[in-house]
């Protein structure tokens, strides 16, 4: 069980966004992409869900070649998509009405309690704070049984406080509920505090220029904190290859 | 409370300037009756405003429920097959510069006197609006929430039912709007050409007659008929995306 990229190259109106990218995302990792912004992390995510066709090289899942749109993944993307007419009980459990299998309410109880949200099942999207809204947006995506988690930049749009808080909670889900998780963010901290590995990519054209293992005993913010030069390395690579110098 | 109220006090001034002016001026009836005798009008004949009333609200909802059918039906389908957009889209748009009134005489010679002509001259005033802001609505959907659905595995169909109309229902909603109020007048301007009932043929007989106080009040009545529609189209959309969410939740 694993995801392979092997020499995935992507041009897209003359541009070529993707270079000789090659990578095997074992199962049950939480692998992070991060490169300097516009790079193309997000085309990454967007190719293994098969949004987006590759121009060369081969992407693998599980053997199964990735030739076009595919239910592998469950895909959380940069917006978090909510339907504003549905309910959080009726967008977290959109997989399951899509596909007509039977919601098992004592679990998404058991769930929405987890996330926090139990109390907000029956509110709209827009009654809730970016952070819930994120919560949901990424409850729907534990929702979807699939093997594999994509998420671009969940946090990215929330202030520094309830990011914190937000990655906090996500390493406190029980080890049940982890997948193989591919994690897009520009935010190296988040990165080193919740990955166990992390895959540095250069500017456009984007490759693999580091790859990076993690395995700390405990993590925590103290932990974190100690990662300081680690931090420094990767912004040095990123600052590298950035077009802003 | 205060911005309902700022409207209604220019709306008793002017009507007060108005019966002022008609007063001081001595303006004969004929000419220009003064809102009391208006109203005088409008009570001394409300047997006869209401039956005629009633015809012509007969037939503005029957061609206005005939033009959401057809309108929803092929924005969808224009929608659905972009070649049919393509094609037929920008004929649509280029066909609302032409006044459809122009064509009263030709429906009638052609379906008679009776109520089909005032209802088909109905649903081509409304039908336009509708498409088109229905037609844009469906258009302007994320295609990323889209693409994103598809990943969830929601086959054609299901983007439709789950998001495109529901997005798309607020550009049916606004268009419906403009076509709740255009259809009152396609069924006046359809009874004017050739009727024997309806607020129409009614303004043309009373003011054949110099009764021009009735003719302010069967005006008075189109008002009345035309803001109904736009507020019975304005609560059928609360109606609808309040049964959309709890429709959901079953």
């Amino acid at each position: 069980m694993a995801i392979t990229l092997e020499h995935v190259g992507l041009t897209l109106d003359d541009l070529e966004i993707l270079n000789d990218v090659t990578a095997t995302i074992n199962a049950g990792s939480f692998v992070s992409l991060i490169a300097p912004s516009g790079a193309g992390k997000s085309t990454l995510l967007k190719i293994l869900t098969g949004l987006l066709p590759i121009s060369t090289g081969s992407v693998v899942v599980d053997g199964q070649p990735i030739t076009g749109l595919n239910t592998t993944f469950s895909y959380l993307p940069q917006e978090d998509m909510l339907l504003p007419w549905l309910n959080v009980d009726q967008n977290i459990t959109l997989y399951q009405r899509i596909n007509h299998q039977t919601v098992d309410q004592d679990h998404v109880t058991e769930l929405l309690t987890l996330f926090g949200l139990v109390d907000y099942r029956h509110f709209l999207p827009r009654q809730l704070s970016g952070g819930m809204r994120q919560r949901v947006a990424l409850l729907r995506t534990m929702m979807n049984p699939a093997n594999y988690l994509l998420l671009d930049e969940p946090f990215g749009a929330l202030d520094a406080m309830t990011r914190g808080l937000m990655q906090d909670w996500l390493l406190s889900l029980p080890t049940a509920l982890k997948r193989t998780t591919v994690l897009v963010t520009h935010d190296i901290e988040e990165a080193i505090y919740l990955s166990d590995r992390i895959l540095v990519l250069s500017a456009r054209p984007a490759h693999v220029v580091q790859d990076i293992s993690l395995t700390p005993t405990t993590r925590d913010r103290e932990w974190l904190a100690t990662q300081a030069p680690l931090k420094t390395e990767i912004y040095q690579l990123l600052r590298e290859d950035s077009d802003v110098k | 409370m205060k911005r309902k109220l700022y409207p209604l006090g220019s709306l008793v001034l002017l009507l007060a300037v108005w019966q002022v002016a008609v007063t001081l001026l001595k303006t004969p009836a004929f000419i220009l009756p003064s809102p009391v005798a208006v109203v005088q009008a409008l009570v001394a004949d409300a047997a006869g405003l209401l039956t005629n009333s009633w015809v012509t609200l007969y037939e503005s909802l029957i061609g206005l429920v005939i033009a959401c059918l057809l309108a929803f039906g092929t924005a969808l389908v224009m929608d659905r097959w972009q070649l049919l957009y393509q094609s037929f889209y920008p004929l649509l748009v280029i066909s609302q510069t032409l006044p459809v009134m122009v064509l009263g005489p030709l429906l009638s010679l052609w379906f008679g006197f009776g109520m089909a002509p005032k209802v088909i001259l109905v649903v081509l005033m409304s039908y336009f609006p509708i498409i088109v802001s229905f037609s844009e609505a469906l258009g302007k959907v994320s295609k990323e929430q889209i693409r994103f659905l598809q990943t969830m595995g929601a086959k054609d169909w299901q983007v439709y039912r789950i998001l495109k109309i529901p997005q798309g229902m607020q550009g049916f909603f606004a268009g419906l709007r403009i076509a709740a109020t255009y259809c009152v007048s396609g069924a006046i301007i359809g009874e004017w050409l050739s009727a024997e009932a309806g607020l129409g043929y009614y303004m043309i007989r009373v003011k054949n007659g110099y009764q021009i106080d009735k003719v302010f009040a069967a005006i008075f009545c189109v008002i009345v008929l035309s803001l109904g529609l736009n507020i019975a189209t304005r609560s059928l959309q609360k109606l609808y995306y309040k049964t959309l969410i709890q429709g959901r939740s079953s």
